[in-house]
């Protein structure tokens, strides 16, 4: 295998408490070690920057909603079509690109993992089969278990095997980890356009709670040990006055591990229905109480997005706003999901102060390790807009600019006018960047560039402007194999599958048959997927 | 001398000819245009192997020989004169803002598809999809005119949002499918389901037409505005009756799905025999 020795590059390692200092790095046989003989190949990074791989833990690259898009987008992708070549396959970029470009263009902005953030585990063989065509970056998947009607049975039922469950779950479909999206809400949705106003609404026909629901899979998460903590996407989504859901949904949790996602559409002050405002301030300070927690912040770039959501009936919120192209589609017993293609404009009130309350939980001043980046891609916008949103992040005078394009009155409701003069550095970038998501998802060889870890190195020219910078690194190694020269795929290959898992009882089949024979369409034993195509190979990361 | 293309023989799979327009043309040698990259199939050739390049490059350029199997003629054209001596592929024309086009003989499908401005005039037949947004698309073509001397196939002019699809001979079944607004007009007629979904656009039937039951008879008169455009057809070429521009026409209001607001003309012949 390649020996390579990456030289004079300034390392930025935060995991390691590394901030720019110019050393050698090496690797060889895909991991960084010591040392490397004479022979192998130096790379020259002098005046570059060098950090580990991007680490994105969450967006939306595969499974049924994704495809869904892509059919629902035709008029977005054929403008970017992708030729073939002797190295690539032929694909389309857009919103939301086909997998190979996917694969492809994730590796070429120096990402080098990548979690699907809601796959719904009936459809785990899509899922599965869609990530073995994504090249280049190893990838996970969490699997939707907020709505699923035989855990809410075994929920109500006070079940000592509900741990059991979610570890066969894990098992069955090679997921990663455990996602709640808006719990109980798109049970009550699909069955009655229903929505939660308090996590103490019952489910109708389960006699839960969205509460009950919160608590139960994330203390059974916590108590499991999995890699990665309860992944939760919190109830009403999008709506003025929703951060006091958010709070409550964070003190139902409370000492428990868990990460919030795109914190950012649920940090709204105000009433349903009335004007929205920032509560971005009072849930860091919450945050700050509770090293259990982290978030993504899910911020909104203006410009064309897509939202893609298991939040079904957020879905047909948006759909009215916009009557347009729009797609619900329902996923027996476990999930709903729905598509609405979205502009955010910087002159519209609602969609200004979305993308300010962003910026204020980067700002305010929350530790980066609890903070990540993410743009909830493609739902907040494309994950090709990272680039640009680490500009605003690093770049003042280009942040200020850009406020003063924003809606005024929606601006001023934030505290980006409060000569907040913050500036992220490389090394609080790297942060959010990689180092604190593969913390947080428990990959103890990711996100850092210690001996022993993933070869997993991207080299990037130290431009002023970082939007640059950051669009096209100098270099993406991934495995210890140069994957990008300076924009362009020099070799392609497949990234790892990385799946979680916890023991389990087997008896708990038992359990699961029969609930299984009242509710799926789908036989039991067919459930599990056992495709060796699809589950090998793998990297397994276990509970601990 | 005008830059010329002719082809060299059928090529072996479709070839993408909208990197060459008068835009990127002109200026330019044969040797030079013949070196330019398009694609043919999955795979990149050399103008030259495909077509015999003469001339140099003006606002005018002009396509010879057997050229159904070339797609995208002029696509996305913003300016200049493409001239196509015989019939040729799909999507020619597809998206242009300005220009013109005339096509000596057939045009394959989406002939003018989601056309933004200028003028695609076809001689002879147009396949399905004349003038019509591309499957996924909302809002179709936006403006410009697209002139068939012949028959169109299927679906002319939907989701049309603004301009002209006239048509001398007959519009297949579907013409005017989920228009926004804009006009197709049919001498001949159009077929079956014409204007199902229509918003706000005008479909115009040259024979007589038994409208979907979204519609609903309103009028019988002569409608001034539509004799300006009967005058501006035959301006362009087409055949036009001194019947139509004066006799009565029957309007019919739908599609009643979408609010009403779209109608579809049928030119009455018997008031004229009446009369
Ligand atoms: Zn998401």
């Amino acid at each position: 295998m390649t020996e390579i020795r990456i030289t004079g590059g300034a390392i930025h390692d935060p995991a390691n408490e590394v901030d720019g200092e110019v050393r050698d790095l090496c690797l060889r046989d895909g991991r960084i070690v010591d040392d490397v003989g004479a022979q192998a190949r130096t790379i020259d990074a002098r005046g570059m920057v060098v950090m580990p791989g991007g680490v994105d833990i969450h967006a939306h690259i595969a499974g049924p909603k994704v495809t869904a898009a892509r059919r629902l987008l035709s008029d977005d992708r054929r403008d970017d079509p992708i030729d073939r070549t002797e190295l690539l396959r032929s694909g389309t970029g857009g919103l939301v690109p086909s997998t190979f470009a996917t694969g492809y263009r994730y590796s070429l902005l120096g990402y080098t993992t990548v979690v699907e953030a809601a796959a719904p585990p009936l459809a785990a063989r899509h899922v599965l089969a869609e990530l073995r065509d994504t090249p280049m970056i190893d990838k996970a998947f969490l699997i939707l278990m907020g709505n699923n009607q035989v855990l809410f049975e075994l929920i109500r039922d006070g079940s000592a095997h509900l741990r059991d469950a979610i570890a066969w779950w894990l098992q069955a479909t090679g997921g990663y980890g455990v996602k709640l999206v808006n719990p109980g809400g798109v049970e009550l949705f699909k069955q009655s356009n229903g929505v939660i106003e308090s996590l103490d609404d019952t489910i109708a026909g389960f006699a839960v709670t969205p509460r009950q629901v919160i608590e139960a899979i994330g203390s059974a998460v916590d108590g499991l040990g999995l890699p990665h903590p309860v992944h939760v996407h919190a109830n009403n989504l999008g709506v003025a006055g929703n951060a006091a859901t958010t709070l409550d949904t964070m003190r139902t949790l409370d000492g428990r591990q868990a990460h919030f996602a795109h914190l950012q559409f649920h940090s709204y002050g105000g009433e349903p229905g009335g004007p929205m405002r920032s509560r971005a301030p009072e849930l860091l300070e919450h945050l700050a109480a509770h090293p259990e927690f982290t978030v993504d912040v899910g911020q909104v770039m203006f410009g064309d997005a897509v939202t893609t959501t298991a939040d079904a009936h957020v879905s047909t919120v948006l759909r009215d706003l916009d009557g347009g192209k729009w797609l619900n589609h329902d996923t027996e017993v476990e999930t709903g999901c729905g598509i609405v293609p979205y502009t955010y404009q910087a002159g519209n009130y609602v969609h200004a102060l979305q993308w300010g309350i962003g910026l204020e939980l980067f700002l305010l001043g929350g530790d980066p390790w609890q903070v990540m980046l993410s743009t909830d891609h493609p739902n907040g916008g494309s994950f090709l807009s990272y680039p640009k949103l680490i500009r605003l992040l690093m770049d003042r005078g280009y942040r200020e600019d850009q406020l003063g394009r924003a809606n005024r009155r929606a601006i001023r409701r934030t505290a980006l006018l409060d000569d907040l003069d913050r500036e992220y550095t490389l090394n609080e970038i790297a942060i959010i960047t990689r180092a604190a998501p593969a913390r947080r998802l428990g990959l103890r060889d990711k996100g850092h560039l210690g001996v022993g870890a993933d070869a997993d190195v991207t080299i990037y020219h130290d431009r002023e402007d970082r939007e640059e910078m950051f669009s096209t690194p100098r270099y993406v190694i991934q495995g210890g194999e140069l994957l990008v020269e300076d924009g362009d795929l020099r070799r392609v290959q497949d990234g790892l599958l990385l799946s979680g898992r916890a023991p389990f009882d087997p008896a708990v089949a038992e359990v699961l048959e029969p609930l299984f024979g009242e509710r799926y369409t789908v036989a039991f034993d067919h459930y599990p997927v056992r495709d060796p195509a699809l589950r090998e190979p793998a990297r397994t990361v276990e509970a601990s | 001398m005008t830059l010329t293309l002719t082809a060299l023989t059928s090529p072996p799979a479709r070839v993408d000819l909208s990197p060459l327009v008068p835009e990127t043309t002109r200026g330019r040698s044969a040797i030079e245009v013949a070196g330019t990259a398009i694609r043919c199939g999955r795979d990149r050739v050399g103008v030259g192997e495909l077509f015999a390049v003469s001339g140099y490059g003006t606002d005018e350029l002009v396509l010879r020989g057997e050229l159904g199997r070339i797609d995208r003629i002029g696509a996305g054209m913003r300016g200049g004169r493409l001239r196509v001596e015989g019939s040729c592929g799909d999507h020619v024309g597809a998206r242009m803002t300005g220009g013109e086009i005339v096509i000596d003989g057939d045009a394959g499908a989406f002939a003018g598809a989601e056309l933004r401005g200028g003028l695609v005039r076809i001689e002879g037949s147009a396949g399905a999809s004349a003038g019509a947004g591309y499957p996924g698309t909302r809002a179709g073509m936006s403006g410009g005119e697209i002139v068939i001397a012949g028959d169109a196939g299927q679906e002319a002019g939907a989701a049309m949002r603004r301009g002209l699809v006239a048509i001398g001979g007959r519009a297949g079944d579907g013409a005017g499918l989920r228009m926004l607004a804009g006009t197709v007009i049919a001498l001949r007629g159009v077929g079956a389901e014409a204007g199902m979904g229509n918003k706000r656009g005008s479909i115009v039937s040259g024979r007589p037409l038994r409208p979907l039951p979204g519609y609903a008879r309103a009028v019988r008169y002569r409608p001034p505005a539509l004799a300006l455009q009967l005058r501006r057809l035959r301006e362009l070429g087409l055949e036009v009756p001194d019947a139509m521009l004066t006799g009565a026409w029957t309007r019919w209001a739908g599609d009643r799905l979408e609010l009403s607001r779209g109608e579809i003309l049928i030119f009455d012949e018997e008031e004229v025999a009446a009369g």
